[in-house]
């Protein structure tokens, strides 16, 4: 019998989604006065106000409302993360829309979902003439939207401890760093924000040594770094990474973006003293095995086809996007139509791949996650055991992931059951730009970037493409980073309303 | 933990973790040489 | 006389000048549908010079965009002195027309896009971009922040 969500259930919900889009409010004050101070652009600095005041007047008249005092259950909170991303994606959208580089209001949509989930798909007009608050916007999307915004919204905005766990599993993190769940967060951002000063000042020297000015190489620096740490792919200028045609500067952001793509609970470990975690742990090692075996296929067929002359051009340019899917940051050395028109099937099978297995569980990457990839080829082996082995035989398969672990069959069927959900993601996608009359490896390149949020792109990605299929991505971006349970959720929670009783 | 505790044991943290990505690297490298040269 | 009409008529068409018989201008996603057959000719590309002008000790990089995609050009210091503009928000780039070599995977630059410059030719001096205050967002904003403020007072006397 499905129970009919009770008032309460909706209230607690409404009140919960207030705070976070209160929020987001809040955040647009930076790109506000960032705006007005430093980059004297007040055009785009009213844009942040306006759209300031429009979520802060919705966050609080939602959770004004809906006040309650009740605890988040586990449902409800999974119906408020996948609200909240929705209403991040609109609310962001509207200083992106008011600055005209946008062609419509669906592309701005399009653009913050891209950006809160991590993605890096881009459907920006005139990027090279974009103010930098706007800029800066596109960039912290990603920052945000990369910790999470359940981890915002724990750290700043929701006082209790078992709503905010719930909030936190709501959207794909069942990684408890530590037993509480605000230290958990803590943590998170704290690893965030020093790397953020890191990245920031590595990537501001490397970019003056290699001929940027001064305040546009630490510009660019926070930017790349924000978009490369948190695995998006967003870059302030058009070329991308071709931008810089520098081998130092593309050596630092493979490493931002390989930690960025680590386990949040494996850099708590590192940084706690246990060294040896890094090589012990099933995802490190699953993520390097599965990294030479897409290399394998990548590059031979870069090599079939003579497509680079050099060695150290193949790995320069065939290495770099296929780490940039691998880790599902995005970032490219080649343009778009190349991957299509020089790459050839074989490579391109190689990133199709990288990207839908993605990188580990708990951290800015997408995909299936490693650690799900090493569960099921460990599954897949105690399986074989079994059928070799006498009957009589008890086969145990221990994992190591921060502890030694037994796999279970439950753990199996759950890792399972959301890798088949992503599979079911790219075929959709897929489908749809095949109807749309794509090609099917460019359709099933594009649809596996979107759901598994890496953001490479071979061109498909691109204003004129139908609204069904803009549409289609956003969907498969958002489903993709709250890993579908969330999203499931919500519409388990409106038949509910509408059949329950 | 005391604040120089925290800060040795991050660095070397920060530091274990470039040299994962350096051998990442370094399969990769070794790769592309390999494939481009074999052949 | 007829023939004669002819040949300037095609002359003409063909753009023939001093630096170059071969060079049309190419724009950039014709360069990019067609990389291989473009690979190692000289072209010609015309475009806004956009973001920085990156100094490599006697040599610079710089970006042409031709209001599609931006290309990198690899061009001799010298021959970027006379760039005074390059666009972004606050200012719109000098317009430059670039002769030089295409290559699809540059060997001497870790296989990057790029066009060699033998000549790059100013064809319009670019400036300031002012972006004159916008009254509409200007009156909006101020007003979107009053209501917030107010509604938040009232918010506060309410719930006293």
């Amino acid at each position: 019998m499905i129970l009919k969500p009770q008032i309460n259930d909706i209230k607690n919900i409404g009140y919960y989604l207030g705070r976070i889009i209160l929020g987001i409010g809040l955040t647009m004050f930076l790109p506000f006065i960032m705006g007005i101070i430093l980059f004297r652009e007040v055009n785009p600095a009213l844009d942040f106000l306006i759209s300031a005041n429009i979520a802060i007047f919705i966050g609080v008249t939602l959770s004004w409302l809906c006040k309650t005092n009740k605890e988040l259950h586990a449902g409800p909170a999974m119906v408020v993360i996948a609200l909240s991303w929705l209403a991040a994606m609109a609310l962001s959208a509207i200083p992106l829309s008011l600055s005209g580089h946008y062609k419509s209001f669906l592309d701005a949509c399009f653009e913050t979902m891209s950006g809160f989930t991590t993605t890096g798909l881009t459907l920006v007009q005139d990027l090279d003439h974009l103010s930098q608050s706007h800029n800066l916007w596109r960039h912290l999307g990603p920052f945000l939207g990369g910790q999470g915004i359940a981890i915002i919204a724990i750290s700043f905005l929701v006082k209790g401890t078992s709503g905010s766990l719930n909030l936190y599993l709501g959207e794909g993190r069942d990684e408890k760093l530590v037993p509480n769940i605000i230290h958990t967060a803590r943590f998170i951002w704290a690893i965030s924000i020093v790397y953020l000063i890191l990245g920031t000042i590595l990537l501001g020297l490397v970019g003056i040594s290699i001929g940027l000015k001064p305040q546009s190489a630490f510009f660019h620096g926070t930017c790349i770094f924000m978009a490369g740490f948190d695995t998006a792919g967003f870059s302030p200028q058009s070329p991308n990474i071709l931008y810089y045609h520098s081998l130092i500067y593309e050596i630092v952001i493979i490493f931002f973006m390989v930690i960025g793509s680590f386990n949040f609970n494996l850099h708590y470990q590192i940084w706690r003293g246990n060294f040896k975690e890094i090589w012990k742990n099933i995802e490190t090692r699953t993520l390097l095995f599965v990294i030479m075996i897409v290399i394998l296929i990548t590059m031979v067929g870069l090599r079939q086809l003579g497509v680079y002359s050099d060695g150290i051009i193949l790995f320069r340019k065939g290495f770099f996007q296929l780490i940039s899917g691998q880790t599902t940051t995005g970032y490219m050395t080649i343009y778009a139509q190349q991957f299509i028109k020089e790459w050839g099937e074989l490579a391109l099978i190689g990133i199709i791949i990288s990207m839908a297995l993605g990188g580990c569980a708990c951290s800015t990457a997408g995909g299936i996650k490693m650690l799900r990839v090493g569960i099921i080829c460990k599954a897949f082996r105690q399986d074989v055991k079994r059928i070799i082995l006498s009957p009589s035989a008890i086969v145990v398969q221990k994992f190591h992931h921060i502890r030694t672990m037994f796999i279970e069959d439950a753990q199996v069927r759950a890792v399972l059951i959301v890798t088949i959900g992503y599979f079911f993601l790219y075929g959709l996608g897929t489908l749809i730009g095949v109807w749309l009359g794509y090609p099917f490896l460019e359709a099933l390149f594009e649809s596996t970037s979107a759901a598994a949020n890496v953001g490479l792109s071979c061109g498909i990605t691109d204003t004129s493409m139908p609204a069904i299929l803009k549409i289609t991505y956003i969907i498969e971006m958002w489903a993709g980073r709250l890993e579908l349970m969330s999203v499931f959720a919500l519409f388990g929670f409106f038949v509910a309303y509408l059949k329950g009783k | 933990m005391k604040k120089i505790t925290i800060f040795y044991t991050v660095t070397l943290g920060i530091f274990w973790e470039a040299v994962y990505v350096m051998v990442i690297i370094g399969v990769g490298l070794v790769s592309a040489l390999a494939i481009q040269y074999i052949r | 006389m007829k023939n004669f009409f002819l040949l300037l008529g095609l002359c003409l068409a063909l753009n023939i000048s001093n630096s170059n018989c071969y060079a049309q201008t190419v724009s950039s996603s014709d360069l990019l549908s067609n990389t291989k057959a473009y690979d190692g000719e000289i072209v010609t590309y015309q475009g806004e010079v956009i973001g920085d002008v990156m100094i490599r000790q006697d040599y610079a990089w710089l970006h042409v965009n031709d209001r599609a995609i931006a290309l990198g050009i690899w061009a001799n210091r010298k021959m970027v002195q006379d760039i005074l503009y390059t666009g972004n928000y606050h200012k719109k780039g000098d317009i430059v027309e670039v002769t030089g070599i295409f290559h699809r995977s540059c060997l001497e630059h870790g296989g990057d896009l790029d066009i060699h410059a033998s000549e790059i030719k100013k064809i319009l001096s670019g400036g300031s971009d002012p972006h004159p205050l916008s009254r509409k967002k200007a009156y909006l904003g101020i007003f979107s922040l009053v209501l917030v403020l107010f509604f938040y007072a009232l918010k506060k006397i309410f719930q006293r």
